[in-house]
């Protein structure tokens, strides 16, 4: 029985993505975009910011990592820095004004001219990382933005938008993390 | 000393965006040249910087008296900007002869002169919306307000002028600091009036099969990129020509008032109604102006996205208004 429900639901899930797979290279524009955008700062000394909420918090951790650490060769590291990875910052920020500046303030705190910003909504409804876009717009930091659904109210406000559209949130996240490798691989050609 | 800057039209929407501008740049030897009348246009002097301000007959006649002897550039946004005024000879004298006498002076006295053209030149946009001297001298404005704008275009054309100054096609700019404008502000100002009022905006239906209701599209630019554009002439002389001042991109209306939604955290909230019918014809569904012969010429920074000019010009200014 619970064979049955998995076997149904692990089919109907992959053909949900599947459907957004087919077309995943409409986004190539994008990914080319985004990739010349981050290798670009980086090659400058400039760094790379991310931040997201829940699922895309881990993403937005996800995608630094592969820069700090490495993605597939063995190359120098460059730096990239998670907004949604430190506890004090978080909780501080949350506390002390408003859980929708948390990220926007570190941007303010840690954004330079020249720098990266890519945040990841799966509703674009998120007002603190649609405020953190406009933190970035007003420190000179290049935006990039993974989005789902409609967009939301982050719709327009990134330099580079990825917009997987679909209503459902995990295949938005599977869809997301297909476009962050692909950025990563680009980039790593790049660098 | 430092060269005078000139700027007319100075406490309109523009000229108030582009003195304000020009003081954080540092300029500081400003004379501004406008009108007050009777509305709430004297607000925008506010917080700006400048030596003096005087009337656009003073100053014709201060400059034929040979007052301003030390002026660098003349950046002339002065005009009657109201697509329904009637009085065509009124527009004549003071948007065509008026800048005629401006550039003359400028131009035998080795002074910089940049001025305001605008899109409404274009007419209902038939004959597309390049910036090529060739399609200006075919365009057929609507109104005489766009009239009186292209017989200087054209005189500046003709008489060679057009090779050592500068005029600005300025498309649908919006921004802080149009409030004293009543019916002429942006939708973006309109709009957000109507969401705090009501909770939702009411934009036309579309009477062409090709676009959707609230798809009409225009291009919009920000009053802080218009500025931008405006002050790159002014930082390169040699830049010189009649340009198309917009974002190049056309949106929708639909996507403006959403982003208006989005910078009040309200929910998308749009009624549309029907046009009245004398509008009906003269309607236009698509503009975008044509920006490649800007940016050969001229070095500019990446325009704002309009999401991005709306959140800015909803939470600087709108936001504080409401506040005031």
């Amino acid at each position: 029985m619970m064979n049955d429900r998995a076997g149904q639901l692990m089919h109907d899930n992959a053909e949900e993505l599947a459907n957004l797979l087919a077309q995943a290279s409409g986004f190539a524009p994008q990914v080319a975009a985004a990739a010349n955008k981050i290798s670009n700062a980086l090659r400058q000394g400039n760094k790379l910011l991310a931040c997201g909420n829940g699922g895309s918090a881990a993403d937005a951790s996800h995608f630094t990592t592969e820069f700090v650490c490495r993605f597939n060769k063995d190359r120098r590291p460059y730096p990239a820095i998670s907004l949604a990875a430190h506890g004090g910052d978080l909780t501080a920020i949350g506390n002390d004004y408003n859980f929708n500046d948390v990220f926007a303030r570190q941007v303010e705190a840690f954004g330079r001219r020249g720098d990266v910003l890519v945040v990841f909504s799966t509703s674009g409804r998120s007002e603190n990382i649609r405020r953190a876009l406009l933190a970035a717009a007003k420190c000179g930091v290049a935006t990039i933005s993974f989005l789902g659904k409609d967009g939301g109210t982050c719709t327009g406000l990134a330099e580079v938008e990825m917009l997987v559209q679909s209503k459902t949130t995990a295949r938005i996240q599977e869809m997301h993390q297909l476009l962050l490798h692909t950025v990563c691989e680009l980039i790593e050609e790049q660098l | 000393m430092a060269k005078q800057i000139i700027v007319t039209g100075a406490a309109g929407f523009i000229g108030r965006n582009a003195v304000c501008e020009l003081n954080a740049k540092g300029y500081r030897d400003l004379v501004l040249v406008d009108t007050l009348g009777r509305d709430e246009k004297w607000r925008n002097l506010r917080n700006l910087r400048y030596e003096d301000i005087v009337s656009p007959q003073a100053f014709l006649s201060q400059i034929d008296g040979g007052r301003f002897a030390d002026i660098q550039a003349i950046i002339h946004l002065g005009a009657c900007s109201a697509t329904t005024e009637r009085d065509a000879d009124y527009l004549l004298e003071n948007n065509y002869h008026y800048t005629r006498r401006l550039c003359e002076f400028s131009l035998s006295h080795g002074i910089r002169f940049i001025y305001a053209s605008s899109a409404a030149t274009y007419g209902d946009g038939s004959l597309g919306y390049s910036d090529e001297d060739e399609v200006t001298a075919t365009l057929k404005p609507l109104n005489m307000y766009g009239y009186s704008k292209h017989i200087f275009d054209l005189w500046a054309l003709k008489s060679g002028a057009l090779k050592q100054v500068a005029g600005l096609k300025y498309f649908n700019v919006f921004g802080p600091f149009e409030d004293h404008k009543g019916d002429m502000k942006s939708v973006v100002a309109k709009a957000y009036r109507q969401i705090k009022a009501t909770g939702k905006v009411q934009l036309f239906r579309s009477y062409n099969p090709d676009y959707a209701d609230g798809e009409q599209m225009r291009d919009f630019i920000y009053v802080k990129d218009a500025v931008a554009v405006t002050l790159a002439f002014l930082e390169d002389p040699q830049a010189n020509g009649l340009f198309n001042c917009g974002s190049g991109k056309a949106r929708t209306w639909k996507d403006l008032v959403t982003a208006v939604f989005h910078a009040l955290g309200a929910p998308v909230n749009i009624e549309y109604i029907e046009m009245p019918e004398m509008l009906r014809g003269k309607y236009q569904y698509f503009t975008e102006a044509r920006m490649e012969k800007l940016h050969a010429a001229a070095n500019v920074a990446p325009f704002h996205s309009l999401e991005n000019a709306i959140a800015d010009y909803v939470e600087t200014h709108l936001n504080k208004l409401e506040q005031e």
